[in-house]
């Protein structure tokens, strides 16, 4: 360590140069960094629910639909008839869309006097107010048209748009939202529906992110001036920080691994640990200069003391993301990965890169001034210090009882993501999913797979009734399958009576009805409720924008009802992406507890093995479990759900949280190796090491607080959470920490 | 309108009898419109009786298979019945074409319901297959404006490309048509259709032509379409003419019992 200070003390250039030819060749790879904010591909590739997803988009085409409603006082105008070919057309030719549904590409089936008419539903805008009526009343007569080309309501035309599978939702939701915004009406049409609401996600994560990130780098820029008053104190940390977040994206950008929605929260997770190894570094720095030391003999003992300290934070800060490779979710997997790249990045860059610009910077001035009254940072780490070793035992009473407290609450803990309550009320998404939601009701898919003898009228019957019972359900505004084809045939070959709005009583029947469809049809049309070989039927089934947990809910209540209704006649699958959400929901959340677990005893185990002590290594589980328990208990007390964006906070918390400890732990030991007592140690390294922990929690939370101003939900509900537990983490390491060394210290002794 | 739907039933046939698809002839000192004049006017039979398979192949390579005895006579009238699988045997369809109108009748047997169909069918879906009508058909002649563009060699045949532009693309389905046509016998061996667009949609392949009692006829066929990846093949596997087919097969009472009149 010290050859290494002694070498970028005489070649500081060098070692500047060396960086940023580093540094250049991760900006180079930036451009190509790729996006993909795709649910399904963050599910594991051999989970069931993936497979059947999978399955079903390669059996019957796109799964996930959008829903766009145009208002009209009447929508069966030649205005809004003419706008809703015009925007079927245009939807039709948009890349990545796979079917378009609307009045302008339904059919329909008529029958009167032996005559049997199948042909569009509307060739041209009706002309004359008598075709109107006759288009009107065909329409709100058929249940496959209501709740999906015309509202239930009557104001609202439908035009239901159809993915292809594995596409980007954002460009599609962007072209097609380009072609909407260039309507006159533009602010009459809504666009609804899971890709919509997927992309409107992404781009706020990703524009919250990139508007509010230069004020966290701004907030803790004057923490950090307010903190060590040297401008050098506030561009070193910051240049360190920038550095770690261009290696760590341009090393995802050379590997070609796209950034997902979990990702974007990769620079506030890298700002927060690249910030903490350089003002350990500084603070110990300037307290060498403050004390009269040379500047080069600073720089090298700081180098040699707090550089052994941060690549030991660094190796635990290491583990506790790299459990995070325990997740079954790749993109987490990957996530850990590469926060724990940007923790040795960081790791280096502070190594190299500060020593090398304090030996250029010259000498601080603001140090230079020799105050013999103790600063009031100082007297308030002093009085700290008192009172630790003080009241020790009421502390660690008062420890315990707070964190059975947040236990306690921590039961209540909800696993829970509302996808659309992370938009604020006012948003276009949200509005348009309520309307949505309200006039069709509902925007969001579900598939229902059913396999059998899709021709067996048992099996139609089968199908129709659970469709019934899943209409009635409140939050299931349509569906539609193979069946509802079939009573429209049936229903037009009885001269439209609507008593034969039935499944026919045989199997040949249905057979040679649906051979009567194909021929005025084209194969695609079925294709995308029935397979080839009539073995596997879909049923479609559109709800309102629900939870995860009241979706695990319904989907488990349709999942007894369609299995009763089968019968024994056929066996069913359910997925959708909004399904898919759910579970992935649940695997990340019981993923993070796992990886929790795991990063909690790895860094025990770490931390035990770098100070060689069993000891040690058990009371660094101590500030981190109780950080981690007390998050959690205050998240269940104010019931914020434990969503994909929560989760990862705990990951936060044990990251960065961990360094303090390990920080406290290494100058303590120094201290009782140079002949203290354990309770002079600990006033020391309370007052030395604690004021870098000190400016380290008040630079990262205030710069996270900034977050609070999101108006996206996840972000606000972050930067507010990391802020409070790297608050309680700094304290816990302040007061718990020592309280709990003193007492098992005495202990030792008595023994 | 009318146009359109009038020529489907005879359309199997069509290729049988020696008009092809699209009318094209060639010499290469003919025009693009003279070669297709040729194709048009290749001999007829009177009538015909026809077992044909149909096979239609989706993208995953599954594949169904239909089978169907036809009755045709002249250009105007053509009875199909299908005959196999089973859940839809005895199915049967008639297209007669008169100068006024096309008359289309369905039979169903499980329901024992006979009736008279009205659809737009023009660029729909030959029962369920990727020819359309139109491709099975014959389609106007002045419909596309004629091009000769090259004498090529395929598959060691010697033949004449014609491109057909359509007048109207919306009404004809296609923008543009190329098609592939010998020169000795003036049939077509390969046709491609591009969609309203533009784009290349289907690709049809004539891939084998014979010469039955000296008549040409093409008896089996593939049509891909290259956007979807489906494919229908037809083959004739029975071609009898001019056995003098009794008219009253050609009329909707007599659907019901086309099933006896197999020979």
């Amino acid at each position: 360590m010290d050859k290494l200070a002694k070498w970028i003390i005489r070649w500081p250039w060098i070692t500047l140069g060396i960086l940023l030819l580093i540094t250049g060749f991760f900006l180079a790879g930036i451009p190509r960094l790729q996006i993909n904010n795709s649910v399904d591909s963050m599910l594991p590739a051999d989970h069931p629910a993936r497979l059947l997803y999978d399955d079903v988009n390669d059996t019957f085409g796109g799964t996930d639909v959008m829903v766009i409603a145009v208002h009209s006082e009447d929508i069966f105008s030649e205005t809004t008839l003419t706008q809703v070919i015009e925007l079927t057309e245009a939807f039709q030719r948009l890349p990545g869309v796979d079917e378009v549904v609307s009045l302008s590409t339904a059919k329909r089936m008529d029958g009167e006097d032996g005559n049997l008419a199948v042909r569009d539903l509307m060739p041209a805008v009706p002309e004359s107010d008598q075709e109107r009526d006759d288009l009107r009343a065909y329409v709100v007569d058929q249940e496959m048209y209501v709740n999906n080309i015309i509202s239930s309501d009557g104001f609202y035309a439908g035009i239901v748009v159809e993915l292809l599978p594995d596409i980007d939702d954002s460009a599609v939701y962007a072209s097609l939202r380009q072609v909407i915004d260039e309507q006159e009406n533009a602010s009459d049409i809504y666009v609804a529906g899971g890709p919509a609401v997927n992309a409107e996600m992404t781009t706020s994560m990703k524009g919250d992110l990139v508007q509010l990130i230069p004020f966290v780098l701004l907030v803790l820029a004057i923490v950090l001036y307010l903190s060590l008053r040297t401008v050098a104190g506030v561009i070193l940390p910051l240049a360190v920080v920038l550095l770690t977040v261009i290696w760590t994206a341009g090393l995802m950008a050379w590997l070609g691994i796209p950034m997902a929605v979990i990702s974007t929260t990769l620079p506030i997770m890298l700002i927060a640990i690249g910030v903490a190894d350089a003002i350990h570094i500084l603070t110990d720095y300037y307290a060498g200069l403050r004390s009269g030391e040379e500047k080069r003999s600073a720089i090298r003992t700081v180098v040699k003391h707090i550089g052994l300290a941060i690549v030991l934070t660094s190796i635990t800060t290491l583990v506790g993301f790299l459990s995070l490779g325990t997740s079954p979710v790749q993109q987490v997997m990957q996530f850990g990965l590469f926060v724990g790249f940007g923790v040795m990045a960081a790791l280096a860059i502070t190594l190299t890169l500060i020593p090398a610009a304090l030996e250029l910077w010259g000498s601080p001035r603001l140090m230079t001034r020799k105050s013999t009254k103790p600063s009031f940072s100082a007297r308030g780490l002093t009085s700290l210090s008192r009172f630790v070793v003080k009241q020790r035992k009421a502390l660690l009473i008062v420890g315990g009882i707070l964190f059975v407290l947040a236990a306690i609450g921590g039961t209540r803990l909800a696993v829970e993501t509302n996808t659309l309550r992370f938009f604020r009320p006012e948003t276009p998404i949200r509005q348009a999913t309520e309307v949505v939601d309200l006039s069709f009701g509902g925007s969001e898919s579900l598939s229902i797979v059913v396999s059998g003898d899709i021709k067996s009228p048992d099996v139609l019957n089968g199908m129709l009734d659970f469709q019934d019972w899943a209409t009635a359900l409140p939050e299931v505004g349509y569906t539609a399958s193979v069946a509802d084809y079939v009573m429209q045939i049936n229903e037009a070959l009885h001269d439209n009576d609507p008593a034969e709005r039935v499944i026919p009583q045989t199997r040949n029947a249905v057979a040679q009805e649906i051979l009567l469809y194909e021929m005025s049809s084209d194969p695609s049309d079925f294709a995308r409720v029935v397979n080839y070989n009539y073995e596997q039927a879909r049923i479609v089934l559109r709800m309102e924008s629900l939870s995860s947990s009241e979706l695990g809910v319904l989907v488990q209540q349709v999942e007894d009802e369609v299995t009763r209704s089968a019968d024994g006649q056929f066996d069913v699958g359910i997925t959708g992406s909004s399904y898919l959400f759910k579970v992935l929901t649940d695997l990340l959340v019981s993923g993070q507890i796992l990886s929790l677990l795991v990063s909690l005893l790895g860094v025990a185990l770490v931390v035990g093995l770098i100070f060689r002590s069993v000891r040690y290594g058990l009371l660094s589980m101590i500030p981190l479990g109780f950080t981690i328990t007390l998050n959690f208990g205050i998240m269940g007390w104010l019931n914020i759900p434990l969503d994909t964006a929560t989760t990862m906070l705990a990951s936060i918390a044990i990251g960065i949280g961990v360094d303090y400890t390990v920080h406290f732990l290494s100058k303590y030991r120094r201290e009782l190796r140079a002949g203290r007592t354990s309770h002079d140690a600990v006033g020391e390294t309370i007052q030395t090491t604690g004021r870098a922990i000190t400016y380290n929690v008040m630079a990262v939370a205030a710069g996270f607080a900034v977050l609070l101003f999101s108006s996206f939900g996840p972000i606000a509900t972050l930067g507010a959470l990391v802020a409070l537990s790297m608050g309680i983490s700094g304290l816990a390491a302040l007061t718990l920490l020592p309280a709990a060394l003193m007492a098992t210290e005495a202990k030792q002794k008595k023994a | 309108m009318k146009n359109k739907t009038r020529v489907i039933w005879t359309t199997l046939l069509i290729g049988v009898l020696g008009l092809g698809v699209v009318g094209y002839a060639a010499a290469n000192t003919l025009t693009g419109r003279e070669i297709i004049e040729n194709v048009d006017a290749m001999e007829i039979a009177d009538d015909a009786m026809l077992l044909m398979t149909m096979t239609l192949i989706n993208d995953r390579d599954e594949s169904l298979v239909r089978e169907m005895r036809s009755w045709k006579q002249g250009t105007e009238s053509t009875a199909l019945l299908f005959i196999a699988p089973e859940e839809v045997a005895g199915t049967a369809f008639l297209t007669i074409r008169t100068d006024v109108e096309d008359d289309m009748w369905l039979y169903l047997p499980s329901l024992e319901l006979t009736k008279r169909i009205d659809a737009d069918s023009k660029s729909q879906s030959f029962m369920g297959s990727d020819f359309t009508y139109d491709d099975m058909g014959e389609r106007d002649i002045d419909d596309y404006a004629y091009t000769f563009i090259r004498e090529d060699v395929y598959e060691g045949q010697h033949v004449l490309v014609v491109e057909g532009v359509a007048t109207d693309p919306e009404d004809a389905g296609y923008s543009k048509v190329l098609s592939w046509i010998l020169d000795d016998v003036w049939m077509p061996v390969k046709i491609e259709y591009f969609d309203v667009r533009g784009d290349l949609e289907k690709i049809q392949t004539n891939t084998r032509i014979e010469e039955i009692d000296g008549y040409w006829a093409i008896t089996k066929m593939e049509m891909e379409n290259v956007q979807t990846n489906h494919k229908t093949i037809v083959e004739m596997t029975q071609v009898e003419l001019n056995t003098g087919i009794p008219a009253d097969v050609f009329t909707s009472e007599a659907l019901p019992t086309l099933f006896d009149r197999i020979p």
